[in-house]
């Protein structure tokens, strides 16, 4: 729970590269 | 006294734990069967990453779906934004789904985000039927008008897309306005924001979690007659006209339903400039609303417009219903890890992004780029 609460501030900019990276994925597999 | 803190951590990853999978659990294992069940119903078979989805004409794995839902559920709903606004953007730029469908398509994960809010906001009393009445009347109006919008000047997907681009603008715009805001913190002396910080302050002071509003107050409806409604909430007052909620909420449904968007991204900011109206009472009529409206329009897709035209535009069932499973797991995660992010630095990059989105769609419709979106 105490690394838990360390990592969520920063839980929406992880969403966000995580985002990024699988977006790149998609382009480059499937365009 | 060393081993209270592990305790109450305990406790509490426990009862996060119990209410997932009493609550949230069973509402994403129904909206993911209903995924299975709809592309059998609907095609005969599952498309996905082999095989492409028919109406989208685009191979996406169904984890990709349900990531997308996910993700923008969840960093929209962090920032107080429903997923439709970047979810849309999303499926047209990176998962390459443009044509017709696209619109009912994404109004079916507008339609099923935010049920999960909904009860959340009741169970919280940030609730007032008078007051969400007249704006759902006219995002009826809208959810019958704007189908037909969509089918008229905004079925070529320049035209969309640059539609599509200015509304991205203005959400851009919002959101790194609301983060200026929030960064000064100049909230209006006596009114529910200012209200709000002082007793998150006074609540953190005290070593509480900082939730700023007191247990138990709801929207009371103060007076009602001659077109006006009066509202209350924290002992604040709100005197609206019920013909401008009608008329605002028609408007923005036509635009709404149009582009296959909840509409949340529009009212907001026009009732917070109209009647300074705070986001904790604007939900109690714009999540009601995206509800209406999604379901309207999703009706008038199917059915009215078929009717009246001839021509169906059926949404990609599976496709719908898997990005709103991710969605609603998304948007439960915001709800329960929001007050530990810095929202307003979130809000000002979720804006920028936006914003630049939409100057390069809005771009795209006059000059080609040199890169595809």
């Amino acid at each position: 729970m105490k690394h838990f609460h360390r990592v969520v501030p920063y839980l929406p900019f992880i969403v966000l590269a995580a985002a990024v990276v699988v977006a790149v994925y998609h382009v480059r597999v499937y365009w | 006294m060393t081993a209270e803190p592990r305790t109450t951590g305990v406790t509490e990853s426990l009862s996060i734990g119990k209410e997932f999978f009493t609550q949230q659990f069973p509402i994403i294992a129904v909206v993911m069967a209903l995924g299975f069940a709809g592309a059998y119903l609907q095609h005969g078979f599952l498309p996905g990453a082999d095989i492409a989805f028919p109406l989208a004409g685009v191979r996406v794995p169904i984890w990709h779906l349900i990531w997308m839902g996910a993700w923008t559920g969840y960093t929209m709903a962090v920032v107080g934004e429903a997923a439709g606004i970047f979810a849309l953007p999303y499926t047209m730029s990176i998962l390459q789904f443009t044509g017709l469908p696209v619109t009912p398509t994404t109004q079916l994960l507008t339609f099923l985000n935010p049920l999960g809010a909904l009860f959340g906001y009741r169970r919280n009393r940030q609730w007032n039927l008078d007051f969400a009445l007249w704006v759902c009347l006219g995002g009826v109006v809208g959810g019958l008008i704007g189908p037909f919008v969509r089918l008229t000047l905004l079925s070529d997907v320049k035209p969309f897309t640059f539609v599509v681009g200015l509304s991205l603008i203005f959400a851009g715009a919002h959101l790194c306005y609301a983060s200026l805001r929030g960064f000064r913190k100049t909230y209006p002396a006596g009114g529910v924001e200012a209200k709000f910080a002082a007793e998150s302050k006074a609540r953190r002071d005290a070593g509480l979690p900082p939730t700023g509003i007191p247990a138990g107050i709801g929207i009371e409806t103060i007076s009602r007659g001659g077109g006006r409604l009066t509202i209350a909430f924290w002992d604040v007052t709100w005197t609206v006209s019920l013909p401008v909620l009608f008329v605002t909420g028609a408007l923005v449904g036509v635009i709404s339903a149009a582009l296959g968007v909840g509409g949340g991204f529009l009212l907001v900011p026009i009732f917070a400039a109209i009647y300074g109206l705070p986001m904790y009472v604007l939900v109690a009529a714009t999540i009601p609303y995206v509800i209406v409206l999604s379901a309207v329009g999703l009706f008038t897709y199917g059915v009215i417009v078929p009717a009246f035209t001839g021509v169906t535009i059926q949404p990609e069932w599976a496709w719908g219903f898997f990005a709103a499973a991710g969605g609603i797991f998304g948007s439960w995660c915001a709800a329960k890890t929001q007050r530990f992010v810095p929202e307003h630095f979130l809000k000002a990059m979720l804006g920028g992004i936006t914003a630049v989105a939409g100057t390069l769609y809005a771009i795209d419709f006059f000059f080609t780029l040199p890169f595809r979106i």
